[in-house]
């Protein structure tokens, strides 16, 4: 009967991506972190054990290089050899077994992290930096387990343990990010700018000459364009920060036709000359019309399960948006010096409902007191 | 005060016929609640309006935007309709006010107004005009 292959090590990927008994590209870069965690790990633990050598044997590194040798679609599990147990090589490398060793240290100081203990002394500190970066690819929703030959000695690697890692190393959690949101403002001087998730929380994105360009004119004509940004994230306790950016794209908000539709209603405003009524009538202000371009957009896209409102000037220089909600009628009325007022009567009843919004109560980025008084009516 | 040369018209389902003026009161086919209410000083809380009994909302329109001396020379966005009763439940009252012809425009017998003079307050003027676009609107526009 054939023997099972052993492999220097197997790793098994459950949960999130890896149902569909598929490995996502994104991901296969974690055995290269493996690989090179293993083998930064053998080095030292051989400076150890010949403190007289300054150079590691002929043929060390590639000793300690790992092969994908077999899969398996059970989530995902993968078999990683070395040459020698492929047969490739004909001779055992003299420090197989300190590449053996430093398989188990590795094994061992990932155990010790999901169990919440103290990494064991025999881990060199001079692979904590990439011992916290192993894992980092997968999501929240994701695991791994890690296990050697024979596997007696099995590690799960998940945002758990990887927390408990970082803290232990004195190293800020490091994942691969893949960021979604809007542009919230930037700091030319600091090369540095601000997503906003949808969950509010604002992340700091390192700003180079390239992406310069390409977030102003997001931040310009945001809530449209959209910002979904790949790359590693440091997670501390102070907050969020993307240290290397990998792949970028602007995309439309799937309310983008809607925000367009109102701001050229707004943008037309333009024509209104004075005396536009009947030889009376302002044309709206530019406070009035800004305001109006951002409340509502903002509107639109946060709360888009709203009805649309209709867009027209006041005679004083305002701008109005009008809603029917049911038997409402509601008017949001941006005055000349741009402050927003909502009136709204119950056509059948004649219940009335006033609101005046104060000028950080409704913004470009938060118009949920607007929505809830809205919504209210109904 | 809103003046008036004609008798009050009693709550029925007869309708009224609004021009929505200028332009720019209307939008994707709903006029705005501006369009419902006698907001100027020389309204005098009067806001015109054709009496269905006494013309077409067509030949309304057309009276409306017909130039100078065939017409008012006005613009509208279209004629949207209010009844006699609506008007009479936002507690506001229609009354018959025919105009006669002069130098450069026509009689228009038809004519009528909705009296806002007992609203003395502009904000009780905006929430009867709110109460009539919602009647208007669930009418639709009655013309074009």
């Amino acid at each position: 009967m054939d023997e099972k292959p052993k492999h220097f090590l197997k790793l098994t990927f459950e949960g999130g991506r890896f149902v569909d008994h598929t490995l996502p590209v994104d991901v296969v870069g974690e055995l290269a972190t493996l690989q090179a965690l293993i083998h930064n790990v053998a080095r030292a633990l051989f400076f150890r054990a010949n403190p007289a050598r300054h150079r590691v044997s002929v043929g060390f590194i590639d000793a300690a290089k790992l092969h994908l040798a077999a899969t398996e679609a059970n989530c995902y599990s993968i078999g990683l050899s070395r040459a020698e147990e492929l047969g490739t090589v004909t001779e055992q490398h003299e420090d197989s077994v300190i590449i053996e060793q430093a398989r188990e240290v590795t094994l061992e100081a990932l155990r010790c992290a999901a169990q919440g203990e103290p990494i064991p002394e025999g881990f060199p500190p001079s692979a904590y930096e990439q011992l916290s970066s192993f894992g980092k690819r997968l999501r929240p929703e994701e695991w791994l387990a890690v296990s050697n030959d024979t596997a007696t000695k099995v590690a799960r690697v998940d945002q758990k343990s990887r927390t408990a890692l970082s803290k232990a190393v004195k190293q800020p959690l490091s994942v691969n990010a893949d960021l979604d949101g809007e542009v919230d403002h930037f700091d030319d001087a600091g090369n540095r700018f601000w997503l906003r998730l949808d969950s509010g929380q604002q992340v700091e994105i390192p700003l180079n000459r390239e992406l310069r360009r390409v977030v102003l004119e997001t931040l310009v004509i945001r809530p449209i364009a959209r910002m979904r940004i790949g790359g590693q994230m440091h997670v501390t306790g102070g907050g969020a920060r993307l240290v290397a950016v990998d792949d970028l794209e602007i995309y439309d908000s799937p309310h983008a036709d809607e925000v367009i539709k109102l701001w050229e209603r707004l943008d037309s405003f333009d024509q209104i000359r004075e005396g536009w009524l009947d030889g009376i009538g302002a044309p709206p202000t530019a406070e009035a019309r800004t305001r109006a371009r951002e409340v509502l957009a903002r509107l639109l896209v946060s709360h888009s399960a709203l009805p649309r409102p209709r867009i027209f000037p006041t005679p004083d220089g305002g701008v109005q948006a009008e809603w029917v909600i049911g038997a409402w009628a509601a008017d949001l009325k941006f005055y000349p010096g741009g402050e927003v007022e909502g009136e709204a009567v119950n056509a059948d009843t004649g219940e009335e409902d006033d609101r005046a919004f104060g000028q950080h109560e409704v913004t470009a980025e938060d118009a949920s007191a607007l929505a809830t008084w809205l919504v209210g009516l109904r | 005060m809103c003046e008036k040369n004609g008798a009050r018209v009693s709550a029925s389902g007869e309708i009224l016929f609004r021009q929505v003026n200028p332009g720019w009161f209307a939008q994707d086919g709903e006029p705005s609640s501006q369009a419902f209410y006698p907001w100027r000083e020389d309204d005098e809380c009067c806001l015109s309006v054709d009496r269905a009994s006494k013309t077409q909302a067509d030949a309304a329109y057309t009276l409306f935007t017909a130039p100078r001396p065939a017409g008012f020379g006005g613009t509208s966005a279209g004629v949207w309709g209010i009844s006699v009763q609506e008007v009479d439940d936002a507690n506001v009252t229609a009354w018959d006010d025919p105009v006669d012809a002069c130098d450069d425009a026509p009689a228009n017998l038809a004519h009528g107004v909705v009296d806002f003079s007992d609203h003395q307050s502009e904000k009780k003027k905006r929430n009867v005009g709110r109460i009539l676009k919602v009647k208007a609107l669930s009418r639709g526009r009655v013309y074009p």
